[in-house]
């Protein structure tokens, strides 16, 4: 009796187990460029060819105030999107605000991840010392949230898009540090790298050739992910007025102005708010779906 | 033991560089503080006192430990504008960004344990889908923007709930509560996401262990097997995301507060950040410091009384 409930429930386990397996798969193909994929990829494809075509393209400009149409939402203006609290152009302002958001989420992540791969790597590769400290470093700036360190960076800088995109780059050093140390790791002990340096291999010539061919990758997976995160900061400290300057439009900036009338006129923050969400969400559909499809192709290669 | 003492002395030197990087962002200034105090139509002279008074004349280090001295024996300077000890002003609003944070949480594993629990349960059926793509939705809204849509409907639209303002607790229990509620949930809705994710990965990890198979042999009722049973050792991952999330929570609060209009810290720190008020600056950013490091290693602590094995293992490693 005994012997055949533990039979059975053995016999469930790897039912169970196999059901699992299965429905990975399963998982798995559906993850491979559905439309949750390919619609935030042409949402994005749109967005960044309004940023940088914005100049020649035909539109009001975004700082003139038409005061016969003020807050009025689309679908009572003459313009495609309505007009803001002082009668600016939300369309136009909404396009050249994802220059804004755009370049600094695109260029922090960039600042981030070139230095935080080479801390990373350097913490990898030599351990000991080197390691304890750069930790230590690490640990200091994680050891605020993001955002105040932000806040005390406006103080100091000031906001600008360039003093911006550096703090909140300096900002993601960290993470992307953390994730090449560990990656870093693994391979330093591999054959490879072993045989590179029996050969006489300098350490230099290691790492650069060796290891970071092997790390870039893992790597630069998490950038449209962390691209979506700078996004969602920089909107945060523009809502709070302390990112570009207040003509120059940004999403946050924009939401924050609605904010003030939000009863009798919604439209003018949830415009931004929709706009800002959309390619967020986008940002983070297709930098996941890439990151899986990578994770399941080096499963695949192991 | 010893591991513990490593840990706290990591945490000592990582707490002094904090304050030193704050210190130097905040007084390695372009233009002089004594100019902004003075106002913009004091004279020379006066500007000149205004600078001794506040003894910024000295050099950098020695005004940093100046500071820190005063730190240690609690005295965390004078606010610049309004002339309040800033140890007064971060104690007097700290409840306020505590309660924040303790709504917020509650708000969070109260929406999380119970989906974590059925996706777990049902893991790759349409629930399990549908809650992984609710969140995934979740987690793509700021909290700024979350608290703009929450006021937007349930302050200005169905009229339930205050849209800003502050109630103490002394006007009565729910008066006060009732404040907290939309900016909880501002920041809730996007933090139960990962908490279900974690928990959900947990626990089927744990359903397929063989004492789980024994208690649901024995016959045991199956609610008692994921309370009882299971919910223990799937909390690990959870309880350290719960610890690590407060950063964020610290982080979003401060926008949260000022949304809201809630005198917490988070909002204290947006006033001195406005109007460059420097020693509240520096008292709040090492406050909030010294919170994050204290919770992560409570976090630790917590991590060795849930699981024994953790404790000799490390204590041994």
């Amino acid at each position: 009796m005994a012997s055949t409930t533990t039979q059975e429930t053995i016999d469930h386990g790897t039912e169970l187990a196999q059901e699992n397996q299965a429905a990975e798969e399963a998982a798995r193909k559906r993850r491979r460029y559905g439309p949750l994929f390919w619609l935030p990829l042409v949402w994005l494809g749109v967005i960044v060819f309004c940023a940088v075509f914005a100049d020649i393209l035909p539109l009001n400009p975004n700082d003139e105030m038409d005061f016969t149409e003020l807050s009025l939402p689309p679908w009572e203006s003459s313009y495609v999107l309505g007009t803001d609290l002082q009668g600016r152009d939300i369309l136009s302002r909404l396009i050249f605000g994802a220059r804004v958001s755009l370049t600094v989420g695109v260029v922090a992540t960039t600042i981030g991840m070139t230095f935080g791969l080479m801390i990373g790597l350097l913490a990898g590769y030599y351990r000991g010392r080197v390691e304890t400290v750069i930790t230590l470093g690490l640990d200091t700036v994680l050891a605020l949230p993001g955002l105040v360190l932000l806040l005390l960076a406006s103080v100091t800088f000031g906001g600008s898009l360039a003093s911006v995109s550096i703090s909140l780059g300096l900002l993601l050093i960290p993470a992307f540090a953390r994730v090449s140390r560990a990656n870093t790791m693994n391979f330093a002990q591999r054959e490879f790298v072993v045989a590179a340096k029996a050969m006489g291999a300098r350490d230099l010539r290691i790492i650069l050739l060796e290891i970071l061919p092997n790390v870039v990758l893992p790597v630069a997976a998490y950038a449209l992910v962390v691209i979506a995160f700078a996004i969602v900061i920089e909107g945060a400290l523009s809502f709070l007025g302390l990112s570009v300057p207040s003509p120059t439009p940004s999403w946050g900036g924009m939401i924050a102005e609605g904010r003030e009338t939000l009863g009798e006129t919604p439209h003018i923050s949830f415009i931004g708010a929709g706009v800002m969400f959309m390619t967020v969400l986008s940002f983070n559909l297709v930098g996941d779906t890439l990151r899986s499809r990578l994770a399941d192709l080096r499963e695949a290669a192991v | 033991m010893r591991y513990l003492v490593g840990r706290f002395g990591h945490l000592i030197t990582v707490l002094f560089l904090v304050t030193v990087l704050t210190f130097l962002l905040v007084n390695v200034l372009p233009g002089d503080i004594a100019y902004d105090i003075a106002g913009l139509d004091a004279s020379e002279a006066e500007v000149q006192a205004i600078r001794e008074d506040l003894g910024l004349e000295r050099p950098f280090v020695i005004r940093y430990f100046d500071w820190l001295s005063g730190v240690l024996v609690g005295d965390w300077g004078i606010s610049y504008r309004t002339g309040e000890p800033v140890t007064e002003a971060i104690l007097t609003r700290f409840p306020v960004s505590l309660e924040l944070m303790i709504v917020t949480q509650l708000i969070a594993v109260l929406l999380a344990v119970p989906l974590g629990v059925i996706s777990a349960l049902r893991a790759n059926s349409k629930v399990d889908r549908v809650v992984t793509v609710t969140g995934f939705f979740f987690l793509s809204v700021p909290a700024f923007m979350m608290a703009i849509i929450l006021i937007y409907i349930f302050g200005l639209w169905l009229n339930w709930l205050p849209v800003t303002g502050y109630e103490s607790i002394s006007e009565g229990l729910w008066t006060n509560v009732r404040t907290f509620i939309l900016p909880a949930l501002s920041i809730a809705l996007a933090e139960w996401t990962l908490l279900t994710r974690v928990l959900r990965a947990d626990m089927i990890g744990v359903l397929q262990e063989d004492y789980i198979s024994m208690a649901r042999a024995k016959g045991m009722p199956m609610a008692r097997i994921l309370w009882v049973h299971a919910m223990r050792p799937s909390s690990f991952s959870l309880i350290t995301l719960l610890g690590l999330q407060v950063g964020n929570l610290i982080g979003g609060s401060i926008i949260i507060e000022s949304i809201f209009a809630l005198p917490g810290v988070g909002r204290l720190l947006i006033t001195a950040i406005y109007t460059r008020d420097f020693m509240v600056i520096q008292g709040c950013v090492t406050f909030i410091a010294l919170g994050y490091v204290v919770i992560n290693f409570g976090v630790d602590m917590c991590y060795a009384l849930l699981d024994p094995r953790v404790r000799t293992a490390r204590a041994h490693g």
